[in-house]
């Protein structure tokens, strides 16, 4: 996981104590979780429940050692393969389907909590807290570590704002050689920007696809490409050499963004994420 | 039985069909000739109800039109000139497709069917699929499944055969004949053939539709209408008449 | 000498229902999750009777009553709806290629669905979808049909390709809108493609239940109609069969049979297409005995499908539509190339 991999020793630190305090408040009969959304599995993985993950969706990741079921996509899951996981908890997005399955596995008794994809790191902290009460757990800890990440993320943008107006930022889903898609309101894309203090040039809402040309002319500041190889800025300047001509590309500012932080909204990853952007922006 | 009163069929202006008055008797074999073009298919197309035209055309008295579909099937039946068929049928199962305008029993069903086939020459191949059979031997499949539908008629029935001949071989022709003959005389029912051998209609009907142009030209006795003049109007070549061993006329 | 082997209705009916028996008592015995089998069965018994001789607990009784047995029903009744229409078009067009969706209905309730699942927001869109695909299919086909239908007759030539066309505008339609889809609409649009019998609700049931008694009684009652079809046209008329009132309840009936079918279920494709032609490898053409046989075939294999669908990847669940065309098409194949010397 890229947020492990950044603050290693913080992380695991975190991970042990929160295991081990769950440990002791389950002694006797730990839950059985289901989690249908990926920023909804990390925190339940900072919280320490990854030995009690019995089914996670396919856009989670789950590290070694544990080895939680695969349930399936999210908006197509099935009531008897969740029921058969006899799951005490599901957390999931509102999206969660289809009805008859969350129907038949309300009947069995299955706590659910359905949580908004967050936009901000408030409303990660909301969800942090709502799953870590469905558990009692303490969320105070990993809380804290949010609000940490949110001043840092904060002091370095107004350091950089310090020095120069609000940045105007696109944020592109690069797929591989079939074009690029940009993220209007409403978009994990957007949340992002925003977390960065920036500016989205996008007029719409969701993803579009975008031509070179349109990017020129709309002459941003920074530009984000999501991808899962960190390669594609290269890529895409290979391939679209009339972008080094933006601000964005002349500055060095056209940055890889990892996807598999953003499937869920503002989740941990996609803090961290934002963290090494700032990082990367006030250079 | 059959009797067609001032038929008028145009289509876009061109006028296919504009016949005064034709009958067709009870135990009548009429041969339909003509040469191609001349509205011998559209013809039967009118009389089956097929194509949109002004005047009437009925059967025992009684207008096409107001006939009851399944009761007409009983007495109008069409051999058509091929039947293409896209589905594995065996030669048993399409004879047996006669049987649906018809009441009766399963038992009964078989019988007329197998009385059918044995009329037409099937039975030998009943269990083989249609697809693998030749042009005639299909033909005869279906003029026995044309036979099985006019079985259970009420009144005499009219048959009407679209080239029944042209895809059997000279024995085959004759016995074809020979059985829309017998069927005629034998069992009162209208025949009326779109023959296109001469000395078929000469040898074998009773009475001869001479059709050009979407006119009856002349109609009688085979022998009176189809003489040198007439032949040479309509399809342009002088015949030279013999008359044979046993004292028919032939054109050769 | 080639000759026909037809196997009897009365040698192939009685295996035939025990083994779609056996198959639904499988089908709610089996799941992803592990309950006993006949008390199982039972509990089946008591739903029915109100007795309470199962041994389940409360929640392995919901399993079977709330998700295992609707399923099983409406993968039967889907089955049989998609094998009967599929039956029908083919006799109908004469053409041994046409499925249900030839008439454009298959794509024109895709394109309902897709404005349905890419435009309409995600609260409404549970009663919103399949009244969408629904609609969409009716008007399709009624479009079709209006096209090739003219002062002589209905043409079946400008019907095909009529509905050739207006496959070709929906895709191009549906392309449109995943342009201009969010991500979890493009998900959502390409499963609801693939089929599924998930979300199985009563309402479903009653109304495919409907649709199948419908279907199944008016062409039973026309099956001798088909079969005068399969001459020809002109020769159907002659055996005395009404051929363009006909065809037009045919077409009207069979577009809301698989409207229906595919708004409950999403498309489920090869089902209508294959197993007609099953049937008539061992039945032959003969609509009275392929229709309820192509029922009875279509609602089994289906049903195997789901199994399939619902145990393979648990606890998550393929898309039927992919176990139908996955496993269907290869089969087809085989059977094509054993028996490609029987078939004209």
């Amino acid at each position: 996981m890229k947020f492990i991999a950044f603050q290693k020793p913080y992380w695991i630190l975190l991970v042990l104590i929160t295991s081990l305090m769950s440990m002791v408040a389950n002694a006797i009969e730990p839950p059985r979780i289901v989690s249908t959304d990926a920023g909804a599995t990390e925190i339940l993985l900072a919280l320490g429940q990854g030995a009690n993950l019995v089914g996670v969706d396919v856009t989670s990741k789950v590290p070694k050692p544990f080895t939680p079921e695969v349930v399936g996509y999210h908006r197509n899951l099935s009531a008897e393969g969740l029921m058969s996981l006899r799951p005490s908890n599901v957390f999931g997005s509102e999206h969660i389907g289809p009805k008859e399955a969350i129907t038949a596995l309300k009947r069995a008794n299955t706590s659910f909590l359905l949580l908004p994809s967050a936009k901000t790191p408030a409303g990660l902290i909301e969800n942090i807290e709502g799953i870590a009460s469905a558990l009692a757990l303490s969320p105070n800890t990993l809380v804290n570590q949010v609000n940490q990440r949110s001043e840092l993320l904060n002091k370095t943008l107004t350091e950089i704002t310090q020095h120069q107006n609000q940045s105007k930022i696109v944020f592109l889903l690069y797929l591989q050689g079939r074009g690029m898609q940009q993220a209007g309101e409403g978009t994990t894309g957007d949340a992002l920007i925003k977390l960065l203090n920036g500016k989205n040039l996008a007029e719409f809402k969701n993803y579009r696809a975008v031509a070179p040309e349109a990017l020129l002319s709309m002459q941003p500041d920074v530009i984000l490409v999501a991808s899962e190889s960190d390669y594609a800025p290269n890529d895409l300047l290979k391939q679209h050499p009339v972008l080094s001509h933006t601000p964005a590309g002349k500055q060095s500012k056209i940055l890889y963004v990892d996807a598999r932080s953003l499937v869920s909204g503002i989740s941990l990853s996609a803090m961290d994420e934002a963290v090494r952007l700032t990082g990367e922006l006030s250079k | 039985m059959l009797s067609i009163k001032n038929l008028c069929y145009s289509v876009s202006g061109k006028q296919l069909l504009d016949i005064h008055s034709l009958d067709c008797a009870e135990g009548e074999f009429v041969s339909l000739l003509g040469a191609n073009g001349a509205g011998k298919s559209t013809m039967f197309k009118a009389i089956g109800g097929e194509v949109l035209f002004k005047g009437e055309i009925s059967l025992h008295r009684k207008p096409m039109k107001q006939w009851k579909n399944l009761s007409l099937a009983k007495h109008l039946g069409v051999l058509p000139q091929v039947s293409q068929l896209e589905f594995p049928f065996s030669v048993e199962e399409v004879v047996s497709l006669g049987l649906i305008p018809l009441k009766a029993s399963k038992a009964e069903g078989r019988q007329l069917v197998l009385e059918a086939m044995k009329a037409t020459d099937t039975v030998h191949f009943q269990k083989r699929p249609y697809s693998g059979l030749s042009g005639g031997e299909r033909q005869r499949v279906h003029l026995a499944r044309v036979l099985v539908q006019l079985s259970q008629a009420e009144l005499s029935p009219l048959l009407l055969l679209d080239e029944p001949t042209s895809a059997q071989d000279l024995g085959q022709q004759h016995q074809m004949l020979s059985l829309a003959q017998s069927l005629s005389h034998d069992r009162n029912w209208g025949v009326i053939a779109i023959l296109h051998d001469l000395n078929h209609a000469l040898r074998y009907s009773d009475t001869c539709w001479l059709l050009d142009e979407g006119q009856v030209i002349d109609s009688g006795p085979p022998d009176m209408v189809l003489n040198a003049p007439q032949v040479n109007r309509v399809w342009g070549y002088v015949p030279q008449v013999v008359v044979s061993d046993d004292g028919k006329r032939m054109l050769l | 000498m080639v000759v026909v082997k037809r196997w009897a209705t009365e040698v192939l009916t009685p295996p035939l229902v025990i083994g779609l028996v056996l198959l639904v008592a499988l089908s709610i015995t089996t799941g992803p999750m592990d309950l006993p089998v006949f008390p199982s069965l039972v509990a089946v018994w008591d739903g029915v009777w109100g007795s309470g001789l199962s041994s389940l607990q409360e929640y392995e009784y919901a399993v079977v009553w709330d998700l295992r047995l609707p399923r099983t029903l409406l993968a039967l009744m889907v089955g049989a709806i998609l094998a009967q229409c599929g039956a029908v078009m083919q006799g109908m067009f004469r053409n041994p290629l046409a499925d249900p969706g030839i008439i454009g209905v298959s794509s024109g309730a895709a394109l309902g669905a897709a404005i349905a699942i890419v435009l309409l927001p995600v609260a409404v869109q549970g009663v919103a979808t399949p009244l969408a695909a629904f609609v969409g299919g009716l008007l399709t086909t009624l479009f079709v049909y209006s096209l090739a239908r003219s002062g002589s007759g209905t043409s079946v030539v400008v019907l095909l390709l009529a509905g050739v066309a207006i496959t070709a505008f929906s895709t191009a339609m549906i392309g449109l809108l995943t342009y201009l889809a969010s991500d979890t609409a493009l998900r959502d649009l390409s499963l609801w493609q693939m089929g599924s019998f998930a979300a199985a609700s009563a309402t479903d049931l009653i109304l495919v239940l409907i649709t199948v008694v419908v279907i199944g009684t008016f062409f039973q009652r026309k099956a001798n109609a088909l079969n005068a079809l399969l001459l020809g046209e002109s020769e159907a008329r002659h055996l005395g069969i009404d051929v363009e009132t006909f065809k037009r309840q045919a077409i009207v009936l069979t577009a809301v049979g698989v409207g229906i079918a595919v708004s409950v279920s999403g498309i489920i494709g090869f089902v209508g297409l294959v197993v007609p032609h099953l049937v008539r490898m061992l039945v032959g053409p003969d609509h009275r005995v392929l229709l309820p046989l192509s029922g009875l075939i279509g609602g089994g294999l289906l049903l195997l499908a789901d199994m399939g669908a619902r145990t393979w990847m648990a606890p998550s669940e393929m898309p039927v539509g992919l176990v139908t065309a996955g496993l269907g098409a290869p089969f087809f194949m085989v059977l094509l190339f054993q028996r490609r010397k029987s078939l004209i």
